[in-house]
């Protein structure tokens, strides 16, 4: 039979070279196959052999020269470093938390553009996002600003003003009435969130946003976050979108017994989305309080207040004689959020004080509608909780954007919907030369190049198909 | 009268050798790629909120390990046994890539930063591009009910090299990610439309036997039960549909609203029941291609919505439309 096929093939009767597998053994090779198969499977599940890997995310790429932080962006290297654009969602929404209904003022940036680079000792960030609402320099309510002032409002007519008494009243909250179906509650008690987003819409009381009067000086800072998964699970899932540190909180009264009928229970256990896949150290920088524009800032170049908010006072002395613009640090789990390095100054803390509390470095600009913020920090992670950076790894990342002109403040933010791997490059930024040619002639270069191996091996494949 | 003799010689011989060798190694990889999706893909998501007391999650994960390496060592023996014009250049460039990226691991662990392993990158990409027209080229019009899953395979990879430009080349084509969302979405709806639509086709022109019915049964008896209660959970649980949706999330990829969770059950009890259908069709009818395209719209849809963040991925998709290609051919030879 083999012959026939051999024959057949040479006289080009059996015009493929599909039929010559037919004539070869390839028993063997199938049997050989299934234990290798085996052997480097149960190989792989007890020794970590690494796969191969296809490149994605954001590079930040090694750099020569250090960071501007009074002309954040305009340093030479970003020139060589294209913006990663990383697409925001609103975090008040159905689709990023289990509530039921979407918050109409939640997640106002679409979009924040992200550059990466280090200089041998720091890391840089360079975050730019549209905020048409122009810059807010408001004091953070925790430290002396307004409080947040809830806007809650029923879409299907009046409010019902029942129970907004009997919300308000169990949180020890007063609140004014705007028309009959908008209220301002005045304050926002971070367990009241949780109520609010899964209670209250079922009793025609919705979570509308935050008071803003902006001819009254009302209104909250601008701040922009960075969150470094520091847990062990590959690209982890709910990055930013975390809220409340009462896990286990009992609603009293009334309200609790309500709330039963919903939940199934007076006690909060849901965690208000801290991060369920892990640890996080969260770098935020808040307009109010970190920048030295900021309307509170002067409170942490008073050391007797530094002190006092459990802030280390070496470190305290320090920042006083030499203010900079700095982000704080944030810790979050499963359990909650936490400040890392201080007292509790926003949230528990952590750890208390910690030398390395003004380490992080920040530089911010408004301009043409945007603003532009730099983070700097050392590689080296220089207090408990917080992410330790080595060139050559990858970090997932996530980011978050609040408008305080606007009235987001808190939860209501926008935040990229999943992680985002940032790989800490050993290489400098690709080759400038390009530069002096026109970027739109550039991208059809590279699609040309793509496009190019298809056409070359449709050709070649064709080629084959009519030789064969 | 001695065409027929040859013919029929070819044709039991063809069958007995694809049925010992292809035939095993295919239905393997089949069975590897499945495993790795669901207890690596899917599990590497959803397995934090499950529950620490239930099943070991971190040994079903390992059963994902296996499967991953198991595609690995696969896919370059498929390769060699999938006799198509141009096996040599997928041979060599996706074994290169496979192993070699994990023999650079040890030697030089930045090694997919470096340039020629981008450029490898992108070309691997452009060849995954590649088999996936000339699906479409050698098909015709047998390729329609992948259609779909193939234009929406395409765009994920045209994002993948969009990525790979703006962060390693300084090419500014970040801002081309929004755009995509809804169409990759809408594709995936239809693909699931055409595919059962294709699966019922036989079924309306009469020509089907016994077997083929009760596989259909069978089918769609498995798609409705995993289907109906996710459906039955969804409808009038708004709080569950809200964890669906963000299982449907983290598992498969996919963004989509709450109040979509029943619709998107229902899609997905049209893929479970298209794709088992048309894997025992294949297997009772001894119909290759079919069983080829039920792995394929499997390979096509769940790759789909990820970052092709592995070499695996690539190679997965071009041998599954290398498969689909020599089966074709084969079965044009008239045999069966």
């Amino acid at each position: 039979m083999e012959n026939l096929y051999k024959i057949l093939y040479k006289e080009k009767l059996i015009k493929n070279d599909i039929i010559r597998i037919t004539m070869r053994g390839t028993r063997l090779l199938t049997i050989l196959t299934i234990v290798l198969v085996i052997v480097i499977g149960m190989l792989a599940m007890f020794y970590p052999v690494p796969l191969a890997q296809a490149p994605s995310g954001i590079v930040a790429y090694k750099v020569v020269g250090s960071a501007n932080l009074a002309a954040p962006g305009t340093e030479s290297f970003w020139k060589n470093i294209p913006a990663y654009n990383v697409s925001l969602v609103p975090n008040l929404s159905q689709q990023m938390i289990p509530i039921s209904y979407n918050v109409p003022t939640s997640g106002l940036v679409p979009y924040v553009l992200v550059k990466a680079a280090w200089n041998g000792t720091d890391i840089i960030i360079l975050m730019e996002w549209p905020d048409p609402y122009g810059p807010s320099y408001a004091g953070p309510a925790s430290i002396a600003g307004p409080e947040d002032w809830a806007v809650v409002y029923n879409p299907n007519g009046p409010l019902n003003m029942t129970f907004l008494e009997l919300l308000t009243s169990t949180f020890n909250e007063s609140y004014f009435v705007i028309n009959a179906s908008y209220a301002v509650i005045e304050g926002l008690p971070r367990t009241m969130e949780y109520v609010l987003a899964y209670v209250t819409p079922h009793y025609g009381v919705y979570f509308y946003g935050f008071y803003v009067n902006l001819s009254a000086g009302y209104y909250y800072p601008d701040r922009a976050a960075i969150m470094w998964y520091m847990g062990s699970q590959q690209s982890p899932s709910d990055c930013m979108n975390i809220g409340a540190e009462y896990s286990n909180f009992e609603v009293s009264g009334e309200l609790g017994q309500l709330m039963q009928s919903y939940i199934g229970s007076n006690v909060i256990t849901y965690t208000g989305g801290s991060l369920s896949s892990g640890a996080a150290n969260i770098w935020e920088w808040i307009s109010g309080g970190t920048d030295p524009q900021g309307d509170n800032f002067n409170y942490f170049t008073n050391v007797t207040w530094d002190v006092e908010n459990g802030i280390d006072q070496s470190a305290a002395e320090q920042f006083a004689t030499n203010p900079h613009g700095f982000f704080i640090n944030l810790f979050v789990n499963q359990t909650g959020l936490y400040d890392v390095g201080d007292g509790g100054i926003w949230y528990p803390n952590a750890t208390g004080p910690e030398p390395g509390y003004f380490d992080g470095y920040t530089g911010a600009v408004y301009e043409n509608g945007y603003w532009i913020v730099e983070f700097v920090r050392p590689l080296q992670s220089s207090m408990p909780d917080t992410v330790n950076l080595v060139p050559g790894n990858t970090y997932d990342v996530a980011f978050a954007v609040w408008i305080g002109k606007a009235g987001e403040t808190t939860w209501d933010k926008s935040i990229s919907p999943s992680f985002v791997p940032l790989t800490i490059s050993t290489s400098p930024p690709p080759k400038p030369s390009v530069s002096v040619i026109p970027s739109a002639v550039v991208i059809v270069a590279a699609i040309g190049i793509v496009i190019a191996i298809v056409a070359i091996g449709l050709v070649y494949y064709s080629i084959r198909r009519r030789a064969g | 009268m001695v065409n027929r003799i040859i013919k029929n010689n070819i044709n039991r011989n063809t069958a007995v050798s694809l049925g010992v060798d292809y035939t095993v190694l295919f239905t393997l990889f089949s069975v590897l790629f499945l495993l790795q999706f669901i207890f690596r893909e899917f599990l590497f998501y959803v397995a934090p909120f499950m529950p620490s007391s239930g099943v070991n999650m971190t040994a079903l994960e390992l059963v994902g390990t296996f499967s991953i390496f198991g595609l690995e060592v696969i896919i370059p023996f498929l390769l060699y046994l999938i006799r198509i014009p141009m096996r040599t250049v997928y041979l060599v460039i996706l074994t290169t890539m496979l192993w070699g990226g994990t023999l650079l691991s040890f030697i030089y662990p930045d090694y997919y930063m470096t340039t020629p392993w981008l450029i490898g990158s992108i070309t691997v990409a452009s060849l995954t591009m590649l088999s996936l027209i000339i699906v479409i080229y050698e098909l015709g019009r047998r390729s329609a009910p992948l259609i779909p899953l193939i234009i929406l395979q395409f765009a994920s990879l045209i994002l993948y090299v969009a990525d790979v430009l703006t962060e390693y080349f300084a090419i500014p084509l970040g801002g081309l990610g929004p755009y995509f969302v809804y169409p990759m979405l809408y594709l995936a709806g239809i693909g699931g439309l055409v595919l059962t639509a294709y699966t019922i086709y036989p079924l309306l022109t009469g020509r089907f036997n016994i077997k083929v019915l009760v596989s259909y049964i069978i089918a769609a008896l498995v798609g409705f039960a995993m289907a109906y209660p996710l459906y039955q959970l969804t409808i009038y649980n708004s709080f569950m549909s809200h964890i669906m949706s963000m299982v449907f999330a983290m598992g498969l990829g996919v963004l989509a609203p709450p109040s979509y969770m029943p619709l998107l059950a229902v899609f997905m009890g049209m893929y479970i029941y298209a794709i088992i259908a048309l894997s025992i069709n294949g297997i009772v009818s001894k119909s290759p291609i079919m069983y080829t395209i039920a792995v394929a719209s499997l390979i096509y849809l769940t790759t789909a919505f990820m970052t092709h963040a592995l070499i695996a991925t690539f190679a997965s998709i071009v041998l599954v439309s290398n498969a689909l290609i020599f089966i074709n051919r084969w079965e044009k030879m008239g045999v069966r």
